[in-house]
């Protein structure tokens, strides 16, 4: 008796109060992506986006609202009075931060998404080149409508090594590591289609300059991050006559990186000799001319001296913008902490003297000579 | 104390009660302690810590066994008379009712935090104290299997945390020894409170059954199993974060998983968070336990039940006061200052006391 | 004047209440037995209340002693009294001769005639003889047996297919088919107010635990009620803890399963009428434990055992953890699943819970109406409800698609448990889980689940560790209990069990 009386007790006092917490899922907006941008009085314009149910039965396939406030929070808490339910930001796909909010500091408008336990750092992060509201506005007919366009692209990208593999959380200890600097996907518009062009640099928490998908896929590379594959096309002759014959094109099948730190503490000058061997598999060569080896040896050495200088050009756009993608300082860091501490890498980085060579051997070239 | 035969526990038990004791509420925060304490090396401390209780360890040791059939609570009116042990025996009372508030009051501030921000105090602390009282009501050993039982999830545990690795980076963990020995110490201090839970060896020799020489070697071996899941913890931490973003995460271990996403599930955070409050319940349980056994001992409560049911009405009830973070941060740090002299300086006294009076091992009974 | 007599009789079946009307509670006075023939034919008529089923054949010896022989027909078998009683008659000539006759059919010498009673009711006959002051009790016990069966119950594929039945000595015949083993010992017990309930023990000495049989002898004689005693009555007073949702001893109605817990130190009892014994002390694996496994590959045994186990889980959390999610969790559903599970509950009225007790309890419902209806229609019900419920509620948009997903699997696993009882006990398990779900998410199912286990491992049946091998944790029980490894090995880790069992 004593125990069913307190079961009752119990019980009483639960279904009196009621669930605290709960969130129902059907009453929430979920929202897929969300657009960053600022406005001409240094406010902060927010664009979410959330697919409508199929229930619904409407002719418009998301929901697309836009706000302003003083801080990206600010600016959600006054979307609540204009979203009928609830906005909930945990399964968010894409976060698009405007390149002019980046270039001064990308930490604020992420603040929000550190800080709340249910927002989903899994989502992709890119930098937008015009306004991120115009991004997240655009709704492909040809999609279903739970998909989030730029979500998909990035993971198109990522697969064939054009951007880093990166996300809320994974860009986080880049942007906060002094020894390493984050690059981040940078999309724009294009015939009402968002198009991937590149990537953002950064040093520490500002965007300092950006590179284009083909040298981004040269940093990977000297990243020694390949991902599922890479494929580059380079120009390797200039004599032939049909235009197309001058070129090739290969996919990476193997990367061997060798870098190496060698600090001069007299001096104060860091080189940073970086070897990389790059196992090709030919994929279009209209000559078709592979059937010698000398043939493939001077195709291999034309293809090392092209990687070889367009990797530099992409080391020195690096040093320009002051972005230390590779982890040099990390490593300094990590093997010569005194040097480390007494000098400021800020000012090193740009003066780093690296040496960069590229051995290309043709391991492949599918069934064709 | 008179313990009948089929309520002891057997040395595999000892060891995960006392595995079960010490993990519980820190291992979320611990990485983050103790890297205040002395940056990317506090695995370092972690394991000098280890090594500092292995050696008071070698103080309990010869205590527990002078006296084999008492538990502390009746040692101390041996070597040192009445009026001294009433006052030391209250002062471990007391001390364990601040752990158990501890436990209680720091568990409620991750589920807030993490999970359930708007439900009321009450509900969520009494879904553990009620638990924790419906096994201290039996006997050690059944406490005993379910620890055992609830260690299957400490593999989870270790499992989830190596999700972690996929964008781990081991220069973060480098340069070693960039900071003086007095820093490690430090860190080893601010470890402590996370190692707490071996001084249960004190109280609950009597009930073990088995060698000495195996009861020492699964202690021992708690103690290390408890300090490599730290040490795991902390590294995997450690290279996942890069240095200067971890002082901004009060719990890096749910943060990390947080991050992780794949097609088949996300948020691996929840999982954590929800083994880990079994977790806590175990090291709540086994400090009501104490709790009980006082009252048990000394009180005139014959019935160590009713003891349980005062213990559990006790903590909870202070617990309820707690509400600022600055009180909790206070109460924390007086716990692990106190602490001190609970595992170490007391029975370091009473063993020197018990050398020297060299009192027989049956005492008055 | 109608009226008034509802209310006598309503004032009489007041009076009737105490004492309780049943034949155990009837106090029947001793009384010698007469010398005079008459007396003991009226007292024995006067106390069956002249019931027209008592049947009395008048005999003679020599013309000159009358005797009188009574039985109750429908208790009786005649064939046997006419083959062992009547046809011998013939050579009786003298009383000396008589009981010659007698010896033949286990006559039991009955001084007081009030004792004859019981022995009527048992289905033998008395004879009573005119000058003597003592009665002859005669087996003339009718028997009427069911088939030696499957039991529909717990069907294996490969195996015996004996079930018990209801006659206790037969059960006893087929469990010793099984077991020739010397030591095996049975003991008969007569338990109730009364004494009238008969049920035996059966134990192998020198496996079983001998404090165990005592241990059930003392709480055997506990049982002190005057209903009809039934396996699940016994059981109620042999367990340890009666308010625990988990059975503590397992019920089957197969000799090999019985054989086979009976080799491993097991006591099994058959109560007399009832076709399912009892086997104790039981840990809660057994009951994920099938006969098949034993009978098929163990890769095959190993899996299905795993699976068994894996369906308490899900029978147990699955409706708890989706409601946990839909209103609590929903990040922790993969970005593809949120939106096709957002686009199932958008219009759903009620809270996930609602939703959830309804289903959950249609289900129970149509379970219930289908078991005592015969199969024929049982499965039209199973359709009616299953089908055409189920797609007419989601087309209603009263419960989500996903949450008929979830029942129905939830429904599959609970019955996967070869046994019926842990069924039962798994199906209300689930409910607390749902409502701490609905409130608090995942800390209320994990606050639920750990609660269940501290239970689990509070719980002992018989004194014996319920949750064994779990807790206390064994390896080689958790090989040989939650696993099946191959007999050749587990023949092994038992040689070993064995000569430790030895040393110590």
């Amino acid at each position: 008796m004593k125990i069913m009386l307190v079961f009752l007790i119990i019980f009483t006092a639960i279904f009196c109060s009621g669930c605290w917490d709960a969130r129902q899922l059907r009453d929430l907006t979920v929202l897929k992506s969300v657009g960053v941008d600022l406005t001409e009085d240094d406010k902060i314009e927010l664009t979410v986006s959330s697919p409508i149910s199929e229930k619904h039965r409407t002719a418009a396939r998301s929901q697309i609202f836009s706000t302003i406030g003083d801080t990206p929070r600010n600016a959600r808490i006054n979307l609540e009075s204009e979203v009928s339910e609830s906005i909930d930001a945990s399964k968010l796909r894409a976060v698009l931060i405007n390149e002019e909010i980046a270039k001064e500091d990308i930490y604020p408008p992420l603040d929000v998404f550190y800080r709340d336990p249910r927002s989903a750092l899994a989502a992709k992060l890119l930098i937008s080149k015009v306004n991120a509201k115009e991004i997240v506005q655009l709704t492909p007919e040809d999609r279903e409508r739970t998909s989030e366009i730029l979500g998909d692209i990035i993971q198109a990208a990522e697969n064939q090594t054009m951007v880093p593999i990166t996300n809320i959380q994974l860009i986080c200890p880049d942007l906060f590591d002094l020894g390493k600097d984050a690059v981040i996907p940078y999309v724009t518009i294009k015939e009402d289609a968002p198009k991937l062009v590149g990537v953002a640099l950064f040093n520490n928490l500002k965007m300092t300059g950006t590179l284009s998908l083909k040298e981004s896929s040269a940093l990977l590379l000297m990243q020694n991050q390949l991902n599922k594959k890479a494929s580059l096309t380079e120009q390797v002759h200039s004599d032939e006559d049909i235009q197309m014959e001058n070129f090739i094109s290969f996919n990476i099948e193997e990367v061997k990186r060798d870098m190496e730190v060698i600090v001069n503490k007299h001096t104060g000058t860091v080189d940073v000799p970086l070897n990389l061997q790059i196992e090709v598999n030919v994929l279009e060569y209209p000559l078709d001319d592979l059937d010698t080896q000398e043939k493939l040896n001077a195709l291999n050495d034309k293809l090392s001296a092209r990687l070889t200088e367009q990797f530099g050009n992409v080391i020195n756009k690096l040093q320009e913008s002051n972005c230390d993608a590779l982890g040099i300082g990390r490593r300094v860091h990590a093997f010569e902490y005194s040097f480390w501490k007494e000098h400021d890498w800020q000012e090193i980085y740009p003066k780093v003297n690296f040496q960069i060579s590229v051995e290309v051997e043709i391991v492949r070239h599918g069934i064709l000579f | 104390m008179e313990t009948s035969l089929n309520n002891r526990i057997s040395t595999t038990q000892v060891f995960f009660v006392i595995v079960q004791t010490q993990i519980g509420i820190s291992i979320l925060t611990l990485p983050r302690d103790v890297y205040g304490a002395v940056e990317w090396e506090g695995w370092i401390s972690i394991a000098i810590a280890g090594a500092v209780i292995q050696l008071v360890l070698l103080i309990y040791v010869p205590l527990v066994f002078r006296f084999k059939h008492h538990t502390f609570f009746t040692l101390t009116k041996i070597t040192l008379g009445t009026p001294i042990s009433v006052f030391i025996n209250l002062g471990y009372f007391f001390y364990f009712i601040s752990v158990s508030i501890l436990i209680l009051i720091l568990y409620y501030r991750t589920i807030a935090a993490w999970l359930l921000p708007v439900t009321p105090k009450w509900m969520i602390m009494l879904l553990i104290i009620s638990a924790a009282v419906y096994l201290v009501r039996e006997d050690i050993h059944i406490i005993g299997r379910f620890y055992a039982l609830v260690s299957g999830l400490l593999v989870i545990v270790i499992a989830v945390q190596f999700t972690g690795y996929t964008s781990a980076n081991p220069l973060y963990l480098l340069p070693i020894g960039h900071v003086g020995i007095k820093d490690y110490i430090e860190g080893a201090q601010s470890s402590l409170q996370a190692m707490l839970g071996f001084e249960v060896l004190l109280f609950i020799y009597p009930f073990i059954q088995g060698a000495k020489k195996k009861v020492i070697q699964s202690v021992s071996l708690a103690i290390w199993f408890t300090v490599s899941l730290y040490i795991f913890t902390t590294v995997s931490v450690f290279l996942f974060f890069s240095p200067d973003e971890i002082e901004l995460v009060p719990h890096p271990v749910l943060y990390m998983l947080k991050a992780y996403s794949s097609p088949f599930i996300d948020r691996l955070d929840l999982i954590f968070i929800s083994i880990w409050i079994v977790s806590v319940t175990t090291s709540l349980i086994m400090y009501l336990y104490l709790v009980s056994l006082f009252t048990q001992v000394i009180l005139p409560i014959k019935k160590r039940k009713t003891g349980v049911l005062f213990g559990g009405t006790l903590i909870f009830a202070i617990s309820m006061f707690f509400e600022s973070n600055e009180s909790i941060d206070a109460f924390g740090e007086f716990v692990s200052k106190i602490s001190y002299s609970f595992i170490f300086y007391i029975p370091a006294v009473l063993l020197i006391v018990a050398l020297i009076r060299k009192k027989p091992e049956r005492g008055k009974e | 004047m109608k009226f008034m007599q509802l209310f006598n009789k309503k004032k009489r079946q007041k009076n009737y209440e105490e004492p309780n009307p049943t034949i155990a509670d009837y106090e029947i006075p001793p009384k010698p037995t007469n010398s005079v023939l008459n007396t003991n034919r009226v007292f024995i008529k006067e106390t069956l209340n002249y019931t027209e089923d008592l049947t009395e054949n008048e005999l003679q010896i020599n013309q000159d002693t009358d005797c009188l022989l009574m039985f109750i027909e429908s208790l009786s078998d005649e064939e046997k009294l006419e083959k062992n009683f009547y046809s011998k008659w013939e050579n009786v000539y003298s009383t000396w001769d008589l009981e010659k006759v007698l010896k033949n059919m286990d006559a039991i010498k009955l001084l007081h005639v009030s004792d004859a009673i019981p022995h009527l009711l048992e289905g033998k006959s008395i004879l009573f003889i005119d000058g003597f002051e003592y009665c002859y009790s005669l087996n003339s016990t009718k028997v009427i047996q069911r088939e030696i069966g499957q039991p529909d119950n717990e069907q294996v594929i490969r195996g015996g297919h004996q079930g018990f039945v209801e006659k206790m000595i037969v059960n006893i015949y087929l469990l010793r088919q099984l077991v020739h083993h010397p030591q095996l010992t049975v003991r008969y017990e007569h338990i109730g107010e009364k004494k009238n309930t008969k049920l035996s023990l059966l134990f192998i000495e020198g496996i079983a635990d001998k404090e165990q049989i005592n241990e059930i002898g003392r709480r055997l004689a506990k049982i002190k009620t005057n209903k009809l005693i039934s396996s699940g009555l016994i059981e109620e007073y042999l367990e340890d803890s009666p308010y625990s949702p988990f059975p503590q001893y397992m019920s089957t109605e197969r000799p090999d399963r019985c054989a086979l817990n009976l080799l491993d130190g097991k006591i099994i009892i058959f109560i007399d009428g009832e076709s399912t014994a009892l086997i104790l002390p039981i840990t809660f694996f057994s009951f994920y434990q099938s006969n098949d496994d034993y009978n098929s590959r163990w890769y095959a045994g190993s899996f299905y055992r795993l699976l068994r186990l894996f369906s308490f889980i899900t029978a147990v959390t699955l409706p708890g953890v989706y409601i946990a999610i839909i209103s609590f969790h929903f990040e922790i559903i993969p970005y593809g699943m949120t939106y096709v599970i957002k686009d199932a509950v958008e219009l759903i009225p009620y809270p996930p819970i609602i939703e959830a007790f309804f289903m959950e309890l249609t289900l129970e419902l149509i379970r219930e109406a289908g078991i005592r209806l015969p199969s024929p229609i049982g499965q039209t019900i199973g359709i009616v409800g299953g089908l055409v419920i189920g797609d007419a509620v989601v087309n209603a948009g009263f419960v989500s698609s996903i949450m008929i997903i979830v029942v129905a699997l939830t429904a599959i696993s609970s019955f996967v448990v070869p046994a019926n009882e842990m069924n039962m006990s798994i199906r209300l398990l689930r409910f607390p889980i749902m409502i701490m779900a609905s409130l608090l998410g995942f800390v209320g199912i994990i606050f639920c689940l750990n609660l269940y286990l501290i239970h689990l491992c509070k719980l002992t049946s018989l004194g014996q560790p319920y949750f064994y091998p779990l807790a206390p944790f064994s390896f080689k029980g958790l090989l040989k209990d939650i696993v099946r490894i191959p007999h050749t090995k587990m023949n092994m880790l038992e040689a070993n069990k064995k000569s430790k069992n030895k040393e110590s």
